[in-house]
């Protein structure tokens, strides 16, 4: 298991924060994802063997939405 | 004092600009962005480069109206202060600079603009000059290009001037030498003519405006000769000093040692990359030609991206520098993986009459192995430039055979850096020869010159009515 953080651009309340973390729980791989809508960030755990860091900026709720995310830290 | 930001952007021209609105709109405002840069706000285009020439070239083909009507019955007496052109083009600049660069950048609270020579200092990591170390997630060069100067005995002792210090100029020099015949000295040369300068060109090649087809070269040659401007071609320039008062540039042709003598030397033999900027640091592959970039514009450090001038291509272009920084930002914010297609990417020349090119020439079709059939007709077979009396230019087609779709077009004609958009959609459409012809255009109006090309693949054009469809 590793937490991938990441830098979100685009929330602007409180609906964006749900949208961004059903979005990404949504990806086979992801265990959980915690949204900040101040920091604008995520910090989401992952099963390294299903999903890799990097291919969570290509998430659907980054594609299809006003949304972005960028991989900022993996632990 | 150290400082984090979403996206760094090194330069702040048309790349930089282009690059930091689009990251801006991609992420709603919320990317922080620095733009670092020296000079000007606005880079080379708007300060020194397209904006200031396009000015120039505007106030003399004013002139050349009045020189030459081109209808019988007209005669105008005129006067020239070059002093004054000059001054406008400066006081024109500047608005154009606040309005477009310094009030729009004003607008984005999440650009922070540093004045400032930049070095890396690590990956991704640079320092200004006051000593603030700025850290980007991702970052983008597009620190441009500047003019690039040969190593000619006595040229830097004598003085001389380039594309930059030329619009700082008092007045335009009663006599002048061009060093090379490239865009930027054929078009300041041929403006500075008609406004009243002596004008000499020195152009190593055999041809003016080296790379683009020879006939073509020659039309716009012909016109310059009639400016009155003294070309040198197939001459290597050997030396300059300064004799009484004089800057006297020594050249050689065909073995014959020549000189001719100026009040100012203009250098207009290309530009060079702005690559000193210690890229080694982030792992960034460069030479003397440039950055180099995959086709999605990224480095070899793969969080950073070059765009414009700075990058290793074949073309150094205000359009294409502006694309490419928009591609830049979609390419890190939308992951979009944009490739840029520069075999379509237009150019234009604005001479007078104007060179324009998109996708491939002749001899680049020939070279490529591709099954082409080619036709060229004359700007006086189109009936708008036959009422403008601007009968002497060339549209050329080059067409695939079997397929009969569009692969390249050159024009040289007084309009065809405006007539090459609609050149450029035929080819970014893949449009056929047929597809043009279907295409209704209004007449008279000098694009159906394209129309014309076109038909000229099916018919004889010369038994054509003037507005046949």
């Amino acid at each position: 298991m590793k937490k991938v953080v990441m830098k979100v651009y685009g929330m602007t309340c409180d609906d964006c924060v749900v949208t961004v973390k059903k979005g990404l729980e949504s990806v086979p791989g992801v265990i959980s994802a915690d949204v900040s809508l101040p920091e604008k960030k995520a910090e989401i755990l992952i099963d390294e063997n299903k999903v890799s860091p990097e291919s969570l900026e290509d998430a659907q709720v980054f594609k299809v939405t006003r949304y972005r995310g960028e991989v900022r830290k993996v632990e | 004092m150290s400082k984090e930001y979403d996206l760094l952007i090194i330069g702040y021209g048309a790349a930089a600009f282009s690059a930091a609105i689009k990251a801006s709109e991609i992420t709603s405002g919320q990317a922080s962005i620095a733009m670092v840069g020296t000079g000007p706000l606005g880079g080379t285009c708007v300060n020194v480069g397209c904006v200031p020439s396009k000015m120039l070239i505007s106030a003399a083909r004013n002139i050349m109206y009045m020189a030459r009507p081109r209808y019988p019955g007209i005669e105008a007496e005129y006067r020239t202060d070059s002093s004054k052109i000059l001054e406008f083009i400066r006081q024109a600049v500047g608005e154009e600079r606040h309005n477009k660069y310094e009030t729009v950048v004003s607008g984005y609270e999440n650009i922070d603009l540093y004045r400032s020579r930049a070095v890396f200092t690590g990956d991704r990591k640079i320092s200004i000059e006051d000593g603030t170390e700025i850290f980007g997630y991702n970052v983008i060069i597009g620190t441009g290009s500047r003019p690039s100067i040969p190593p000619i005995q006595g040229l830097k002792d004598a003085g001389y001037i380039t594309s930059n210090e030329f619009w700082s100029l008092e007045k335009i020099p009663g006599e002048l030498v061009i060093i090379g015949s490239g865009p930027i000295g054929s078009e300041i040369g041929q403006a500075a003519a008609r406004i009243g300068s002596r004008v000499k060109i020195i152009e190593i090649a055999d041809q003016i405006l080296p790379g683009i087809p020879r006939d073509m070269a020659q039309k716009v040659m012909e016109s310059m000769v009639r400016d009155g401007i003294e070309f040198h071609l197939s001459s290597a320039v050997k030396s300059v000093s300064v004799e009484n008062g004089k800057k006297i540039v020594r050249f050689e042709t065909g073995g014959l040692q020549r000189e001719v003598e100026a009040d100012e030397i203009l250098v207009a033999t290309g530009r060079s990359p702005n690559v000193d900027l210690d890229l080694e640091k982030t792992g960034v592959q460069y030479d003397r030609y440039g950055i180099v970039v995959d086709g999605n514009l990224r480095t070899s450090n793969r969080k950073i991206y070059a765009a414009g001038d700075v990058v290793k291509q074949r073309f150094k272009l205000e359009t294409l520098a502006a694309k490419q920084g928009v591609i830049a930002a979609e390419n890190i914010f939308n992951r979009a993986g944009i490739m840029i297609d520069l075999s379509s990417f237009p150019l234009a020349i604005f001479t007078d009459p104007e060179y324009a090119s998109v996708g491939y020439t002749e001899d680049e079709a020939r070279s490529a192995g591709l099954r082409y059939d080619v036709r060229a007709i004359s700007t006086g077979d189109v009936a708008k430039e036959r009422i403008l009396r601007n009968a002497d230019g060339i549209i050329r087609m080059i067409v695939e055979q079997g397929t009969k779709r569009i692969l390249g077009i050159q024009m040289v004609a007084e309009n065809a850096a405006d007539m090459i958009n609609e050149a450029s959609v035929i080819i970014h459409s893949g449009m056929t020869v047929d597809d043009v012809i279907d295409t209704p255009h209004v007449f008279p109006t000098v694009n159906e010159g394209l129309k014309l090309a076109a038909q000229s693949f099916l018919r004889d054009i010369s038994m054509m009515s003037c507005c046949m469809e």
